[in-house]
């Protein structure tokens, strides 16, 4: 009922397809918000089955496919309150030996997939003094782990750009968060091409006992952005208690 | 008789501290609040507390008081390392000694409280042990050289620490705000830089309130015990730095 989506404002969440994404859709959609789930897996997205919802077919690389998705929601639903940046792909590797396409890959949409959507909805929350960006980024933006050299880069290099960001609209009212977690059950893990490394990853993870829920990151996403908008959570880390590093 | 596990509180006779103590309390467990200021922590009159006068650079007072409240109420599931002191200045002007006390507070404070809590958390293979640190311990700000060394020691060890209590279950959570209204300001001794200071603070139309920091220590505190949340920075939206 497009009244009732009314009272709570759109949501947009890239990589929703699955893992952090898919948990942070069912959160916002619980409670009551209307949304744009962004993903190249539209399939996913539409089993979802979630009311007062658009699915788009979006790589977050294509910037003006995103701008055109975002545009067609807000036309339904309003401005957009909160934009999540999730979509990202974690690779790993060691340098001297892996594809440097895969360091591309990671650059295009850990890097610029960001900056892609934050570009496209920073203007319109800067001009209505409200809104809030949430960054997933990792604990791998704060830390270095074996293997993840650029993932760590791509990760870094979020945290630097989000805390600049968030500097420079803080006196619009506009909030920047960065969500940092550890291990989490996802399929991020899959997409890694190195067999030997994917297996001391798994070891790594089962010394953990038990790895992170999605729900237990999109727990912190919603405390973050449920706060009064007066309060900024900048930065959330959160990792298995058994997670060493 | 409450089934919730002792919570310790240093600094808890005012701001974030006794925030803490106030949502811990309401959440049913029995507190240990430690301040220098005994009839401050008397006066607000919590339900299964021991309030104790300790001055947390004595590690031999927290100690006494910490066997003193576990035989009351049973281990130590939680420590809340709140008690800190903010003294800014230039340095070259700066007298030594306020550097001395940050030090004394910040960083020993807090190492002392771990030092008395860490062995009993790790043979039981469980606690958590929170430090009240700031946005200091991340960023560098006017006239907080010292505070921010202060702050940035805390987030280093406290990151260290947890690494090498992983393995035993134990949870350390750095809290790292950004201003917030509480006497923290009141110690500064350079009428300027106070005033600079307050100018700031009204720029950003409103600082955090304690108990803003409260629901953060609660939120992260009353996560499963698998899940640690190893850091959380809230500050007021507007606050730019």
């Amino acid at each position: 009922m497009a009244s009732e989506a009314k009272s709570k404002p759109l949501v947009v969440i890239t990589g929703a397809s699955s893992g952090i994404g898919e948990a942070c859709a069912r959160s916002f959609s619980q409670a009551g918000h209307p949304l744009l789930l962004i993903a190249r897996r539209l399939d996913r997205l539409e089993a979802l089955k979630l009311p007062n919802t658009i699915c788009s077919q979006v790589d977050v690389t294509d910037r003006p496919k995103l701008i055109e998705a975002i545009e067609k929601a807000v036309e339904k639903y309003g401005p957009v309150d909160c934009l999540v940046n999730n979509a990202g792909v974690m690779l790993l590797g060691k340098v001297q030996t892996q594809k440097p396409e895969e360091w591309q890959r990671m650059f295009d949409v850990n890097l610029m997939g960001v900056l892609n959507g934050t570009h496209a909805v920073l203007p319109s929350m800067i001009e209505r003094r409200t809104g809030t960006i949430v960054n997933i980024s990792s604990i791998a933006g704060r830390k270095t782990l074996p293997d993840h050299a650029v993932y760590c880069g791509t990760k870094f290099a979020v945290h630097a750009f989000t805390e600049q960001i968030r500097e420079e609209v803080a006196q619009y009212d506009v909030r920047l968060v960065n969500i940092a977690p550890g291990v989490v059950e996802t399929e991020l893990l899959s997409h890694s091409t190195d067999k030997k490394i994917v297996d001391d990853y798994k070891v790594w993870k089962a010394n953990m006992g038990q790895p992170m829920e999605s729900e237990d990151i999109s727990r912190c996403i919603m405390f973050a952005y449920e706060q009064p908008q007066r309060v900024c959570i900048r930065e959330i880390l959160v990792c298995p208690t058994r997670q060493d590093k | 008789m409450s089934n919730k596990g002792l919570v310790v509180i240093t600094g808890a006779s005012s701001g974030i501290g006794e925030a803490a103590a106030r949502s811990f309390s309401q959440a049913g467990h029995p507190l240990l609040l430690l301040a220098r200021r005994l009839e401050r922590l008397e006066a607000l009159k919590l339900p299964n507390t021991i309030c104790e006068k300790v001055d947390v650079t004595d590690r031999d007072q927290i100690k006494s008081a910490v066997e003193k409240a576990e035989k009351q109420y049973g281990p130590v599931d939680c420590l809340v390392n709140n008690a800190g002191v903010m003294l800014l200045g230039q340095c070259d002007t700066q007298d030594p000694k306020e550097w001395e006390q940050m030090v004394q507070v910040n960083i020993m404070g807090v190492l002392n409280g771990i030092h008395v809590v860490l062995a009993g958390m790790k043979t039981r293979r469980h606690g958590t042990i929170i430090n009240v640190s700031s946005v200091a311990g991340r960023k560098t700000f006017p006239n907080h050289a010292v505070y921010c060394g202060t702050k940035f020691s805390v987030h280093a060890f406290t990151e260290q620490i947890r690494e090498e209590a992983a393995s035993y279950d134990v949870r350390f959570i750095n809290i790292a705000p950004g201003v917030v209204e509480t006497e923290l300001l009141s110690h500064t001794t350079s009428t300027k830089i106070v005033d600079d200071y307050k100018q700031w603070k009204k720029e950003m139309s409103q600082p955090l309130e304690s108990e803003d920091v409260a629901n953060s220590i609660m939120f992260a505190y009353q996560q499963p015990q698998r899940v640690c949340i190893r850091e959380i920075v809230l500050c007021p939206t507007r606050q730019d730095k």
